[in-house]
């Protein structure tokens, strides 16, 4: 695992390029915080690297400065994409793409519905359904065709080392 | 007994467990920062205020590519739109000119209607402007990145306007960028009046979908068409700038459509008003 450290490095760069592409970028159909989250889940981290807790909560950090999200909120979004693979790890559930992506279903729905019930109570103020859920859906929709491109280029990776 | 105390506690002190202790760590700390609502605290201002032009600086550099294929596809979209507009021009050069005998001859009415009922000037007021640099208005959070070479002369609340009405007002500045927080930001709060009645209400940002007024007390008269404009209450916008207009009644909840659509706007004008040296 511990071959993964320099592809650690890109995928930390990929994620910052993707945050800060939000400048860029503006539009309904696709929120780059998710599919950052999106990434984190895919991405297969070292067990043993600490640093990446830390960047996850810096990066984090810097995207809710950039977008003027409330602070914590990205870093925790990061933080819990990241540790639900660890939970995995620890409750010994086996690794199956299929039960992976179960998981992440389940989480985008549950997240969905927090987010959507969460700014229902505190501002009142209820958000179309149907443009709110577009940004889950393509990441989704999104998790097979980068599962597959993530996991090959880090196969790729070890197997050159 | 105690190898497997021993075994438990090598288990625990072993770097992946230590990773997954420190990620939980922070993770609490990214909740408490969240549900705590740190950014409503000076700390989280004050940490805004110094970093956004940072972040700033760090995403301009790192989304060049991003930058880059965007202005591509834009400068396409651009060309398609004039080859259009040309289209139309076109078609309506021979109605133009009596369209602009019309108008003349309206505004030398409104005029005489002017003087007449003996009516002040509007207002006027010194204005800056200031290039968007990012928009983030596509957020239930809808806010804007703005770039000046008069920073010094922004302050906070400074009202945003475009060249048909207004956007919203300056939240954070510092000496490189400012942040202005959108009318659909769903923080937005403006004091309104509906129509020629006057009507007082209070409009409220809904993130993507359009803004809605409420504590409107006559609701029933208000009508879809009707224009929207600032009422000046609050002293942070100057009173009669054009919002919008209104969109769509069902019972209580009147939705406005902005007259500003941000997403058209390279640049914008920030309006040096000031409730008290305007005397109102």
């Amino acid at each position: 695992m511990n071959d993964l450290k320099i592809s650690n490095l890109i995928f930390y760069f990929i994620l910052i390029f993707i945050i800060s592409s939000n400048i860029v970028f503006n539009s309904i159909y696709f929120d780059l915080t998710l599919i950052s989250c999106l990434i984190i889940y895919i991405l297969k981290w070292n067990e043993t690297n600490w640093i990446i807790c830390i960047v996850l909560f810096l990066l984090g950090i810097y995207n809710d400065i950039l977008v003027f999200t409330p602070f914590g909120y990205a870093s925790s979004l990061f933080l819990c994409f990241y540790l639900i693979d660890k939970v995995r790890y620890f409750l010994s559930i086996p690794l199956n793409t299929n039960i992976k992506f179960l998981i992440f279903f389940l989480l985008m729905l549950s997240l969905f519905s927090i987010n959507y019930f969460t700014i229902y109570v505190i501002y009142h103020t209820s958000i179309s359904l149907f443009i709110s859920i577009i940004p889950y859906m393509v990441v989704i929709l999104l998790y097979f065709p980068l599962d597959f491109t993530i996991s090959s280029i880090q196969n790729k990776y070890v197997r050159i080392k | 007994m105690r190898l497997s105390r021993n075994l438990r506690v090598q288990k625990i002190l072993s770097p992946s467990s230590r990773v997954f202790i420190l990620a939980i760590i922070l993770f609490v700390i990214s909740l408490i920062l969240f549900l705590g609502r740190f950014e409503l605290t000076q700390s989280a201002k004050n940490l805004r205020l110094y970093t956004t032009s940072i972040s700033y600086s760090i995403s301009y550099i790192v989304s060049t590519p991003s930058k880059l294929i965007n202005s591509g596809i834009q400068s396409i979209v651009d060309l398609k739109e004039i080859y259009n507009q040309l289209d139309e021009y076109n078609r309506n050069q021979l109605t133009d000119s009596a369209s602009f005998q019309e108008v003349v001859s309206m505004k030398l009415k409104i005029a005489q209607y002017e003087d007449l009922l003996n009516l002040t000037a509007d207002q006027e007021y010194d204005f800056i402007t200031s290039r968007i640099v990012a928009n983030f208005s596509n957020k239930f959070i809808g806010t804007i990145l703005i770039k000046s070479d008069e920073t010094e002369k922004l302050f906070i609340d400074m009202p945003a306007a475009g060249p048909n009405g207004i956007l919203g007002r300056v939240t954070s500045l510092d000496n490189k960028v400012a942040r202005v927080l959108l009318l659909n930001n769903i923080n937005s709060r403006l004091p309104v009046i509906i129509s020629e009645d006057a009507h007082q209400g209070i409009m409220i940002g809904q993130g993507q979908n359009n803004p809605i007024i409420e504590y409107v007390r006559e609701y029933k008269n208000i009508k879809v068409g009707d224009l929207v404009t600032t009422s000046g209450k609050g002293g942070i916008f100057p009173p009669y700038l054009v919002v919008g207009k209104v969109a769509k009644t069902e019972g209580e909840r009147i939705e406005v459509e902005l007259i500003e659509d941000v997403s058209q706007l390279n640049h914008i004008v920030l309006l040096n008003y000031k409730f008290n040296q305007n005397n109102e």
